[in-house]
């Protein structure tokens, strides 16, 4: 009855992301670097996830081995940062709507899809957000932050709004 | 809340980001202490656009240069700071 | 005599009776059902009382304009005061109180204010009550007690509340014609629409008036343009008012998810919309005006609209015997309504022909009505009467939205003119009359070609009409219902030389009420025009701001109550740290254990023993928090001898210092430690309170003042988590935990801890022997436990920070915020020596400043005493004089007997050996000190050095 584009937050499963490494590659003295993504953008690449956070900064995620062998070169600095964040997959298609509760960002735009990133505020936390899929995403929050929001997104998608997306009057 | 077109991010809200000063009294290191006195307290406050430093502080963390006009907040611009940091096109 | 369910008609579910209590009285409605409408068809009349004289009333009106009826929904925790029966629906079981009334609403003994009404007019407080405040405080009494309406809830509200982000290319305030046309054109060029309506079903006008819309009954094609809206994947939100128009197109929209007063437990009670429009439509429509009239308040005289809308919706008539007086065709069509429901019409008086209704008889129910009717004064027995004095568009949110206002004749009223934002008015608050007139426009602010405008064959209905104001200033001709503002008040503030709209509305309090206004600012415009003699539109309105309807603070607040104000921020060890159940510290959004109290000690003692632990043998604690920087490249040791005023450059491989860090005008910012763990990386710590500001500040200078710069900073707070190993035994502790032989004092070596790679710092905070071990924050816990075991084993103590604090202050060790204050240079805090000659430091160029190297500034010395020296005392030479210093920071010899403290004194270490007064006036406590240099534990530093 609903359409789609407002599939509720109830059908939603959150879970920890665990076991990896997280690498931050900086480069020296640019904004940009040959091979690693542009902008708003993320990519798979020889087991890990190399995703761009800041003008010069990227972040990678994998086993430490993969990452380990991510070439650098004399313009690029490696900064472990394994315990810099901790990571939440969201899987359902209300990820969108899970999103919008408690933030200022649209995640609603059909232009943030699979391949994206981007860093907002929500609940008083710093995010990162990664689209993994059209029914995935990966939040990143700072671990001393963790408990509390992904507590509060436990309760949003547990609370049934009754008027979330609303029906026909 | 003002809506803040980040050259990175595209149009973000205010909320997301740092108003760090003005354009104006920004200060080299090697400054010396006449033109510190004069750059961080003598100031024009003109009640029209104001060229300002911003930080996209929760967001891609880039240094903009904002001009904004103080009475209505009108934003005629929004750029990155310094031209070494530029996005490609 | 009052009103009563008619036997049939009205939008509302007669198969659905819902039970309410109001008063304690049982009563039943029908879903759909407004309290209003329930009460009206029960047959109730006073509804409240009125703010000042305490007159009985009953509903004005049927929306959110009302200024009467307002009552208490709901009870305990969930109650919500000043609720306007008319915007609230019926829920099964709920419970409705009336206010500012005692004992009851029928018996209420403030209406004995109405006997000294002469003597309390508006503004009757800036005129009274001179003498002594012995005389204030007895009125006081009584008037606190008079004052507001509606109690506030004293227990915690139960109920949740979210917010939620939006974003579209149009939005749509307002479900009626111009609404639903402008929507449906919208969605139908494919934008992203929200639309949004207070009411609990769209419709708008048409649900009082029955319209034929593009072939189909009006209700039908309403929801017809919602379906579409939805197909298109846009947002009908109901029960959601657009409370404010903030910049940029960014509007903030309150939905009721649940009626006040509801029990949902589950649910959000209340939503708060933030919808960033490219365009904004605004269609809110109209309010009526009620005709100024001695006795337009008694209980029985309405809103001639609302009356049609009791009957065409409700199904409710309002009573019996009507009299009709208004200025336009809309007043005809009450007539007919009420005649069609069987109501008997006794007197239609239409100002157009000169008519005028002069006064309204009856206590607590209307009972007789003088007009001047063809020429006579007549006098007519009825119960109700349905009045109108024009029609004014409702121009809030565009006034909020920065948007200029032009007076239209016709309404005499202003309509929107320019607007500065993305905002454009369609429909009847365009001063547009006729329903097709208003389809079309709605149509075309949505953006669709006018040719495709949906049609109606209704008849053009002319609204627009006004009614003068009354001659001569009567005390009971109500302007402003809600804060009792009469005619003769408005006349007394001109009078008084109160001319100017503004002067006008604040002296009378009129349009200060929780209805802002919405049924009298124009009434009292014409008024003021008249006496003035210029036109209203020189005369002006007072500004609208946020909310257009009164807004709870709970959906305000949203998550953000309670424990979760502000958000808390958790160290990695939390659960190790609560084996000991420590007492926690809220340190700015993290909380750390203060001390670890065993059986029955005191936070003193328990710190005293952690202390003592730390001196005599060795202490464990955990300083994760620490601010902590990661500076690579080739340039790192220039980058950071930019930001830091010490030598840096020239620190070995596998070696620290302590540092600090300056502001742009010489004062202390921070302080840290630097270490260099390789050619070309460094670490840098700084303070937990600190390190947002720092982070700001390393990026300022690298981005803006040394872009240039080959080098790289990555924030590392939580990436490493951290502990202290302090004591003499510090050191047997470490080389057993790291299989390693401890590095020298300020050394730092990369080592392997329970197969974690580490980093180890030697640094003393406390003033023993002492190393902090760096380690990643995500395998930390085996590391922490490994590091637990071997202290229990040695006999020592984990130590919190009200240890920290007693261990550094014997030792003059500066807290940022304590000592730094913000406006103490180094050389005031006794780091003079350790500036970097050379230069080309922030904050050279302010530190250069003559009346920072004045000798008789404030600067850092020690204090002793025999007992406790009270924190934040003022310092005097001798009772009486000026103070020359405070107390910054207080301790405990933690080896000895006797208080020390740190603090800032005129003239500093060149004071040492003198005596002083520590004195807290606000305590009443009075300590003598001495003077002593800031360091109170083995001055030579042989304890921790090599």
């Amino acid at each position: 009855m609903i359409p789609k584009a407002h599939a509720t937050v109830t059908e939603l499963a959150l879970t920890p992301i665990i076991g990896h490494a997280m690498l931050r590659l900086v480069r020296l003295d640019a904004a940009q670097h040959p091979g690693l993504p542009p902008p708003g953008r993320a990519v798979d690449s020889a087991g890990c996830r190399i995703r761009w956070v800041e003008p010069g900064h990227w972040l990678a995620t994998g086993q430490p081995a993969a990452l380990a062998a991510i070439a650098v070169d004399v313009d690029l600095a490696r900064f472990d940062v394994s315990g810099s964040l901790t990571g939440m997959a969201v899987i359902g298609e209300g990820w969108r709507e899970l999103l919008m509760i408690g933030g200022v960002f649209d995640a609603e735009a059909r232009t943030f899809g699979p391949g994206c990133i981007a860093r907002t505020i929500m609940h008083h936390t710093p995010l990162l957000i990664d689209c993994i899929g059209d029914d995935r995403v990966e939040a990143w929050v700072p671990p001393s932050h963790a408990a509390e929001f992904f507590d509060f997104w436990h309760n949003t998608v547990a609370r049934r709004g009754r008027r979330l997306s609303a029906p026909l009057p | 809340m003002l809506l803040i077109n980040c050259p990175h991010c595209g149009p973000r809200a205010q909320a997301e980001f740092g108003f760090e000063r003005p354009v104006e009294t920004i200060l080299p290191v090697d400054a010396s202490t006449a033109t510190m006195v004069e750059r961080l307290y003598t100031r024009t406050n003109a009640r029209g656009v104001s060229a300002e430093l911003w930080r996209h502080s929760h967001g891609c963390r880039a240094w903009l240069r904002i001009d904004r006009h103080v009475v209505t907040h009108e934003i005629l611009c929004v750029a990155l700071w310094v031209a070494l940091w530029q996005a490609p096109q | 005599m009052s009103g009563y369910r008619l036997a049939s008609g009205g939008l509302v579910d007669r198969t659905r009776p819902v039970a309410f209590t109001f008063d304690g009285v049982s009563y039943s409605g029908f879903a759909g059902d407004t309290l209003a409408s329930a009460l009206l068809a029960s047959g109730v009349s006073i509804f409240g009382r009125s703010f000042k004289y305490h007159r009985p009333r009953g509903v004005l009106s049927a929306g959110v304009e009302e200024p009467n009826a307002l009552v208490t929904a709901g009870q305990g925790g969930r109650a919500e005061p000043n609720t306007r029966a008319t915007d609230l629906f019926l829920t099964p079981g709920l419970v409705a109180t009336s206010q500012n009334r005692w004992p009851s609403l029928g018996f209420d003994l403030g209406a004995v204010t109405a006997l000294i009404a002469p003597f309390i007019p508006a503004g009757f407080y800036y005129k009274t009550f001179f003498g002594g405040p012995k005389l204030w405080r007895f009125f006081e009494h009584f008037i606190r007690r008079a004052a507001g309406l509606g109690p506030a809830p004293r227990l915690a509200d139960p109920d949740s509340y979210q917010h939620r982000a939006a974003f579209c290319d149009v939005l749509v305030v307002g479900a009626g014609p111009a609404g639903l046309a402008a929507a449906d054109a919208a969605a139908g060029a494919g934008k992203r629409v929200i639309l949004c309506e207070q009411d609990a079903i769209v419709g708008g006008a048409l649900l009082r008036d029955a319209a034929e819309i593009a072939g189909l009954p009006g209700r039908d094609w309403a929801a017809a343009v919602c379906a579409r809206v939805i197909a298109a994947g846009g947002r009908v939100l109901l029960r959601t008012t657009a409370t404010g128009y903030h910049d940029h197109d960014l509007l903030t929209l309150g939905e009721k998810c649940a009626e006040p007063g509801e029990d949902a437990p589950s649910l959000s009670a209340q939503r708060l919309w933030r919808v960033r429009a490219s365009r904004v439509v605004l269609a809110p429509g109209l309010v009526e005006r009620p005709l100024v009239c001695p006795g337009n308040d008694v209980p029985g005289v309405m809103l001639s609209g609302a009356v049609r809308t009791y009957v065409q919706r409700f199904g409710v008539a309002p009573g019996r015997r009507a009299v009709v007086a208004g200025c336009s065709d809309d007043a005809d069509r009450t007539a007919a309504a009420l005649r069609a429901a069987g109501v008997e019409v006794v007197a239609t008086i239409d100002y157009r022909r000169g008519e005028t209704l002069d006064t309204v008889k009856g206590g607590n129910r209307v009972s007789t009505v003088i007009a001047s009717v063809g020429g006579m004064t007549r006098s007519f027995a009825c119960d109700t009467v349905a009045m109108s004095a024009g029609f004014t568009p409702s121009v809030q949110l565009h006034m909020q939205a920065g948007g200029t206002l032009a007076w239209h004749d016709g309404c005499a009223a202003f309509v929107p003119a320019t607007s500065r934002q993305a905002q454009v008015t369609a429909g009847a608050a365009a001063g547009i009359e006729g329903l097709a007139a208003i389809l079309a426009s709605g149509w075309a602010a949505g953006g669709g070609d006018v040719a495709d405008a949906p049609q109606t064959r209704a008849e053009r209905h002319c609204c627009h009409g006004f009614a003068p104001p009354p001659r001569g200033a009567r005390t009971t001709a109500f302007v402003d219902f809600q804060n009792d503002v009469t005619s003769r008040d408005l006349d007394l503030a001109w009078r008084e030389g109160y001319r100017s709209v503004e002067h006008m509305k604040r002296y009378t309090t009129l349009g200060m009420a929780t209805d802002q206004g919405k049924t009298s600012n124009i009434a009292g415009l014409l008024q003021l025009s008249r006496n003035e003699g210029r036109p209203a539109p020189d005369i002006g309105l007072t500004t609208f701001r946020p909310p257009f309807t009164p807004v709870t603070l709970g959906v305000l607040a949203g998550e953000d109550g309670g424990l979760h104000m502000a958000p808390r921020r958790v160290l990695r060890l939390k659960a190790q740290h609560d084996r000991h159940h420590p007492l926690w510290q809220p340190l700015g959004y993290w909380h750390r254990p203060r001390a670890y109290p065993r059986d029955g000690e005191t936070l003193h003692s328990a710190a005293m023993r952690e202390a003592r632990t730390v001196r005599s043998n060795v202490g464990l604690s955990d300083v994760s928090t620490l601010a902590k920087f990661d500076v690579q490249g080739p340039d790192a040791g220039a980058f950071l001898e930019l930001v830091c005023a010490t030598g840096i450059a020239k620190l070995a491989v596998g070696r620290g210092r302590y540092t600090f860090m300056l502001r742009e005008d010489g004062m202390v910012m921070d302080d840290g430690t630097v270490w260099r763990l390789g050619d070309a990386r460094y670490l840098l710590t700084s303070s937990t309170g600190g390190a947002a500001r720092m982070e700001a500040h390393l990026a300022y200078v690298r981005g803006v003042l040394a872009p240039h710069m080959r080098v790289a900073i990555v924030e590392v707070q939580e990436h490493w988590a951290a502990f202290a190993i302090a004591g003499p035994n510090a050191r047997s502790l470490v080389e057993t935990l790291a299989c390693v032989s401890a590095p020298k004092h300020m050394g730092c070596l990369a080592v392997v801890v329970a197969g974690v790679e580490c980093w180890l710092l030697a640094a003393s905070y406390s003033g023993e022997r002492a190393f902090e071990l760096y380690v990643p924050g995500d395998v930390v816990v085996p590391v922490w436990e490994a590091a637990e075991a071997l202290l229990h084993a040695a006999g020592g103590a984990l130590y919190g920070l009200e240890a920290l604090e007693l261990l550094r202050i014997e030792k003059g060790h500066i807290v940022i915020g304590a000592e730094a204050t913000g406006r103490t240079t180094p050389h005031d805090l006794g780091l003079g020596k350790m500036l970097r000659v050379s230069g080309g430091y922030c904050g050279a160029a302010g530190l250069a400043r003559p009346m920072l190297q004045a000798v008789d500034r404030q600067a850092l010395v020690g204090l002793e005493a025999d007992g406790e020296i009270p924190e934040g005392a003022m310092l005097v030479r001798a009772a009486g004089e000026a103070p020359m210093g405070h107390v910054t920071s207080v301790g405990s010899r933690v080896l000895g007997q006797g208080g020390v403290a740190l603090a800032l004194l005129a003239g500093g270490p060149a004071r040492t050996g003198e005596q002083w007064l520590a004195t807290s006036p606000t305590r009443g406590i009075t300590v003598p000190v001495r003077v002593t240099a800031p360091l109170f534990h083995d001055p030579e530093g042989t304890r921790y050095r090599d």
